[in-house]
C-alpha cells in the first residue's frame, strides 16, 4: 500500500467510524448503555 | 553539549508518556470515595466509552468500558450490533492506533506499574498474542448476539466469563463493601477470582500480560496500527541495525523490522534509545527524513 493509498484508507475509515457513531446515536444506543453503566453488573461483578 | 540537551528530551518523553497515563488514569477513576460505599457513579459522563479499558462497574469509573457496551448492545433485544461503541473505538483506532493502550488505558498503566515489582520474568511465545482475537471474535462479537434466552437477550460473554478488569476493579471492591453481593457470589466468582489471579501472576512476570495475550480492545486499535493517523516512522537509510529498538521494547516488537506493528502500544521506548534517529512517532514524516513508506506503506 502506498502512503496515498493509506491516507485515503484513513479518512475512509474515520468517516465509517463517525457515521456509525452517528447512527448508534440516532438509535438511542446511548441510553442502553447508559442505563447498563449506572447499574451495577452483575456479569462484570462475577454473579452473573 | 548536544547529545546532553537529546538526553533531557528522551527523559522528558517518558516523563511526559507517565503524566499522560496518570491523568488518564484519574479521569477514568475520578469517584474513588464510591469504594467505601459500595456503590458506582451514575452520572451522564457514563454516556461516552473510556478509550482504554476500564470496567464502568468498578465504582470510582467515571466512563463506559467500550468492550462492555459493544457486549451491551448486541446482547440487547432490540440490536445485534453496536454503531456508537464500534465506531467511537474506529475512531479512536484510526486516529491513535495502539498509542491508546501506551498512552491512555488505565489497565495498561497499572501492569506497567505491577510488572515493577521484583518477580521472575519470563518471555512470552508469540503465538500466545493471537489468543486476544479469538477472545474479541468469539466473546465480544458473536457470542452476547447468537446466544440468547427466551426473551432474546444475550449476555457480555468477554465481561461475564473472562475480563480480569471487571473482577479487579469492580468485583473485588464491590463484593467486599457489600453484603448482599457477598452473600449472591457462585462457582462464577470464583472461576473469574482464577482468571484474574493468573491475569495478575502473567502481568508480574511478563511485560503487559494482558495487553499481548487478552485484550479485545488492544487487538482492535492494533489492527489499526496499519493505517492511523499517528503511527511509527521508520528510516531505514539513517539505522545502523544495532537493535536497540527491540531489545527495549516491551511488547516484544522489533520496530525496525516492522515499525506499525499490531502488537506496537506506540510507547516511544524505542525512539528514545535510537541514536541514530531513524525511529519518529507522529503524525506527519519529518520533512527532512526520506522514508520507505512511500514505497511499501
Amino acid at each position: 500500500m502506498t502512503n496515498k493509498q493509506r491516507i485515503l484508507v484513513s479518512f475512509l475509515i474515520l468517516a465509517v467510524a463517525i457515521a456509525f457513531i452517528i447512527v448508534g446515536v440516532l438509535r438511542d444506543e446511548v441510553s442502553l448503555i447508559f442505563n447498563k453503566a449506572i447499574t451495577i453488573c452483575m456479569e462484570c461483578v462475577g454473579i452473573g | 553539549m548536544r547529545r546532553n540537551w537529546l538526553s533531557f528530551v528522551k527523559v522528558t518523553r517518558n516523563i511526559k508518556r507517565r503524566a499522560l497515563q496518570i491523568v488518564a488514569f484519574g479521569f477514568s477513576n475520578a469517584y474513588a470515595g464510591n469504594f467505601l460505599q459500595g456503590k458506582i457513579y451514575k452520572g451522564t459522563w457514563k454516556q461516552i466509552c473510556n478509550p482504554g479499558l476500564n470496567c464502568y462497574s468498578c465504582p470510582a469509573a467515571t466512563t463506559s468500558c467500550p468492550i462492555g457496551a459493544m457486549q451491551t448492545v448486541a446482547g440487547s433485544i432490540k440490536f445485534d450490533f453496536s454503531f456508537y461503541a464500534t465506531g467511537f473505538i474506529l475512531a479512536l483506532g484510526v486516529i491513535f492506533g495502539r498509542a491508546i493502550c501506551g498512552n491512555f488505558c488505565p489497565f495498561g498503566f497499572l501492569q506497567e506499574l505491577l510488572y515493577k515489582i521484583p518477580f521472575p520474568k519470563l518471555k512470552l511465545k508469540k503465538c500466545f498474542t493471537y489468543v486476544k482475537y479469538v477472545l474479541l471474535v468469539l466473546f465480544v462479537l458473536i457470542l452476547p448476539f447468537a446466544v440468547t434466552n427466551v426473551a432474546g437477550a444475550g449476555e457480555p460473554f468477554f465481561c461475564q466469563y473472562i475480563c480480569p478488569v471487571g473482577t479487579l476493579e469492580a468485583g473485588v471492591p464491590l463484593v467486599l463493601a457489600n453484603d448482599g453481593l457477598k452473600s449472591a457470589i457462585g462457582w462464577l466468582f470464583f472461576w473469574k477470582m482464577i482468571v484474574l489471579i493468573i491475569t495478575l501472576l502473567g502481568t508480574l512476570s511478563i511485560e503487559r500480560f494482558f495487553c499481548k495475550v487478552m485484550c479485545p480492545l488492544g487487538a482492535i486499535y492494533g489492527l489499526l496500527n496499519k493505517v492511523s493517523f499517528y503511527r511509527m516512522h521508520f528510516t531505514p537509510q539513517t539505522c545502523v541495525g544495532c537493535k536497540k529498538c527491540a531489545h527495549v521494547c516491551p511488547m516484544d516488537v522489533d520496530p525496525h523490522a516492522i515499525p506499525n506493528s499490531t502488537e506496537c502500544i506506540r510507547c516511544g521506548k524505542c525512539v528514545d534509545v535510537c541514536d541514530a534517529n531513524a525511529l519518529k512517532l507522529g503524525v506527519f514524516q519529518h520533512s527532512s527524513i526520506i522514508s520507505s513508506e512511500n514505497n511499501i506503506g
